[in-house]
This record gives C-alpha cells, structure tokens and sequence, in this order.
C-alpha cells in the first residue's frame, strides 16, 4: 500500500469527509417547538455529572475508581490531619494554686482564692484571666511551662506550645504581672507575649514581665528573651538583666535586674521545679 | 455555511466538493438572523436562530461525544443555555462562535460526568436505521453506502480514541470549519497553542487511522 498522503493528510480528509449526523426528526421538531416558545427554558437540561449518576452494581471504570480512590485519600488525609491536630495539641492548663487576697475572675466567673478543690481543674484555652487585689494564681501546662499571675493582671490564655509542630505560643498581657518558668517539655517551642508596648520572645527560661504605667519591663532570670517595642525587631536580654520598653516612644532601657524581682523569680522557679518533681 | 444545510445526499456532496478544495467555511451571515428579537425571546426570532444553528450544533455534538443519546441530551442542553442567555448576546457580533463555545462547554462537561464515561463504548452514532432502509430499498449503491458507512465508522473510533482537547480541535477545525482564531476564543487558549495542538492532533488521529487500515 503506497498511500502518498501524509498522516496529517489522511486525518484531515478523513474529518473532512464525515458526513453530518442527523437528529431524529421528532426530537429536533420537540426541542424546536420548546425551545421558540420558551418551555425549553424551564427544562433542566442535563443534569450535572454527579446528579446524573445513579447508582450502579456494575464496577466502576477506571475513572469513577481512579474518584472513589482520591475520595477514600482525600478522607483519610483529613481524618489523619485532625488526628494529628488533635494530638500535637499541648497538655492543658490547670490551676496549679491560688491564693492571698481578692478574686480570680476567668471569663468574668469569680473564683474564691480560699477554695483549694480548685487546684488541678482545667482552664481551657482562650478564656481571659482577671486577677485583683493581692490574689495570685499558677497555671501549669503540665512539663511545658508554668505562668504566675498576679495581682492586676489581665491576660488572654494562650494554648500551650503544641507537641510536635507549629511549637508557637502567643499571649496578650494587657496589665499587671506575670513570671513564666518554662520545663522540659518547653524544648524547641517559642513563646511570644505582647503588652501594650513590647513584643517578647522567649525560648526557655524564666523571666517575669511587668507592666507598669510608664511601660513594660522584661526581668530575665534564666536563658535570653528577646524583648523590644511593638513594631520593631526585639533585641535578647540575657540572664540578671532587664530591659524596659517605654510608652512614650523612648528608646528601651537595659539595666541589671533588681534584687527584689530577681528572689520573686528564683522562688517562683524553684517552688514550681519542687512541685513538678524536677531537680532546682 | 457547511454543515447546516445539506440540498444533496452526503455522497453526491461529497462527489461535489474534493476534500482539496474545502476550505473551513465561517458561519452563515447572521443578517438573516433576527438578533434584537431574539434577545428578546420574540418566538419568531428563535425559531429562525435555531434552524439556523441547530443541526450544525447537534452534528458537531454529535461528532465530539460519539454517542446519540448523549449528543441529544446535550444539545438541548445547549439550547436552554442559549435560551436563557439570549438577552446577552451582542447583536452586533456574529452568534456561531457563542453558541459553539456553549456546545463545546456542554460536552466539556460531559466529558467529565461519570455516567458518560461508562456510557463510552456504547451505540455509534452512525448506526442509522437510514442506512439499512437505503441498502433494502436500493435508492443507493449498496456496497458503495457499506464501504462509506465502514469508514465512517473507522473515521469516527479513531477520532473518539483521541485525547478530548485533540478531539475538540480537530473537529472544530476539519468538521466545524472553524478559524484558527475562532477556536482559541473557544477553547479559552492562545492561536499558537491551538496550531500546535491541531497539528498534534493531526499526527495522532493520522497514525490511528493508518492502524485501522485506512
């Protein structure tokens, strides 16, 4: 077979020469008829793939196979994302201890400071913590960190740092003050903690932040925070020292921490090391 | 206008008209179309607009689906979609291309639905009972029509074994007698990409066809 034509040539011509296909005259004179007086226009048409589809007992070609298997991965990639969102979750927050004089409020609900069945409930994440007077409250994420609240403080309660990936914490501290002792459980996460003036950073230490009218200051007991105004790049501040981020504008100040906070974190630290079974 | 209106019998047309000397043919001039009244809805309006349009819609339907039942469903849907889009229309532009786009979506999607995919390998368009009245009645050449009918049939295996965008541009091209440019507009490309594609298409279609002994 000495067919001079090129395949392009055969497959043009091959096209060409189709013929029409006719309809069925009854069907076309039907969509005519419905389609110049308007009825068309409240016919469904073809309905869409999926409503088309009716259930079958034949198997499934390749392609409704090749959909069933995304569907079935698709499934279980969701299902193994939620169970690992749920399990990367932190350990939750319980009341470690509560005491001295005036109330805990969380979410607005008052807590009596004299009622110790409440040490070991559960705080969930999220809820705002109100502490007045002289009250003081620990909030333990059991191996990860532990965060002392005291009085004047109103924060926003972060999760804790979750276990595997995203380790990220974030915080608000609107007023008053807090210290946080981290543990061993903290390795790897990050802490960030915004006030109204500074930005703190910390990877593992302990260290108090103490808002007061002129500004925010950071006392770093153990490890290096990262402390600076908000909007800006933090710097570190390394261990016995402090830095002071002003409401005014004015650079932040570095000093030595003082005495006073630098026993109020040792204690704190080491009460809460005791308390958690870890060596000072 | 090619494909609409057929005053001879395919194989006189044929006879009439070498493959050679065919030219992809534009549209009919839609001056005799009533365009304002057909933005309208004037019945009058559409009912020249759908003799105008319909067999070459269902033809080309037809011919990129591979399947009766599916080519008529799908052409009325694509006339509800032209009657419930008739008010945008611009009348100042010619109407084949628009309601060649709508075609081509509509088997865009069925191409995608599941129900059609298992409905692949079922009756051929081709398979008209007009052909076996003609082979009884001897209005025809019987073993000419049988031989044509054969190949047609050939022709239109090897086109549905093609990738469906080959498959689109290859008809809209050498059945349709669409433009280069028309088609782009159609298939959402640029004209460069639909030359390479048709000419790919072409290669592939030409080597299917060489298979099958044609």
């Amino acid at each position: 077979m000495n067919d001079p034509r090129t395949p392009e040539d055969l497959a043009r011509e091959a096209v060409r020469e189709l013929p029409p296909v006719a309809p069925e005259p009854a069907y076309r004179a039907g969509l005519k008829a419905a389609f110049a007086s308007g009825e068309i226009a409240s016919r469904e048409g073809r309905p869409d793939a999926e409503q088309q589809a009716e259930p079958s007992l034949l198997p499934l070609p390749f392609p409704g196979r090749h959909r069933l298997w995304t569907g079935l991965a698709v499934a279980a990639a969701l299902v193994i994302a939620v169970v690992t969102g749920v399990l990367n979750q932190g350990p939750a927050w319980r009341i470690a201890g509560i005491r001295g004089e005036g109330s805990v409020l969380l979410d607005g609900q008052a807590l009596s400071v004299a009622d110790a069945s409440l040490v070991g409930r559960r705080i969930p994440a999220g809820v705002r913590v109100q502490v007045t007077n002289a009250a003081e409250l620990d909030l333990r994420a059991e191996g990860v960190m532990v965060l002392q609240s005291t009085g004047g403080t109103d924060l926003i309660l972060p999760p804790s740092p979750p276990r595997w990936f995203a380790r990220r914490s974030a915080m608000h501290v609107q007023q008053g003050e807090i210290r946080v002792t981290t543990g061993p459980g903290f390795k790897g996460a990050r802490l960030e903690i915004t006030t109204p003036d500074a930005a703190i950073a910390a990877t593992g230490t302990t260290f108090a932040v103490i808002l007061e009218r002129a500004g925010t200051c950071v006392c770093v007991l153990e490890g290096t925070v990262a402390v600076g105004p908000r909007g800006t790049a933090p710097a570190p501040v390394t261990s016995g020292n402090l830095r002071f981020v002003f409401r005014d504008g004015r650079p932040p100040a570095d000093h030595e921490m003082r005495d006073t906070e630098r026993t109020k974190l040792a204690m704190f630290r080491d009460t809460q090391a005791e308390e958690s079974g870890r060596p000072k | 206008m090619r494909r609409n209106i057929h005053p001879y019998p395919v194989s006189c047309y044929l006879r009439l008209v070498a493959p050679s000397e065919k030219k992809p043919a534009q549209p009919g001039p839609p001056s005799v179309l009533d365009l304002e009244g057909f933005r309208r809805r004037d019945p009058a309006a559409l009912d020249a607009f759908f003799e105008h349009y319909f067999d070459r819609v269902y033809s080309i339907v037809a011919r990129l689906l591979g399947n009766r039942t599916a080519a008529e469903d799908a052409a009325q849907e694509v006339f509800v979609k032209i009657h419930r889009a008739a008010h945008t229309l611009d009348p100042a532009r010619d109407p084949g291309a628009w309601v060649a786009t709508i075609a081509t979506n509509v088997c865009r999607d069925v191409w995608r639905s599941t129900p059609h995919r298992m409905d692949r390998q079922s009756a051929s368009i081709d398979d008209t009972p007009g052909l076996a009245d003609r082979l009884t009645t001897g209005i025809a050449d019987p073993e000419r029509d049988l031989l044509r009918s054969e190949r047609t049939r050939l022709v239109q295996e090897a086109v549905m074994e093609l990738k469906e965008d080959f498959r689109e541009v290859v008809l809209l091209r050498d059945y349709d007698g669409r433009s280069y440019e028309e088609i782009a507009v159609i298939a959402g490309a640029n004209e460069s990409a639909v030359r390479k594609r048709y000419s790919r298409a072409l290669a592939d279609l030409g080597r299917l066809l060489r298979k099958k002994g044609l």
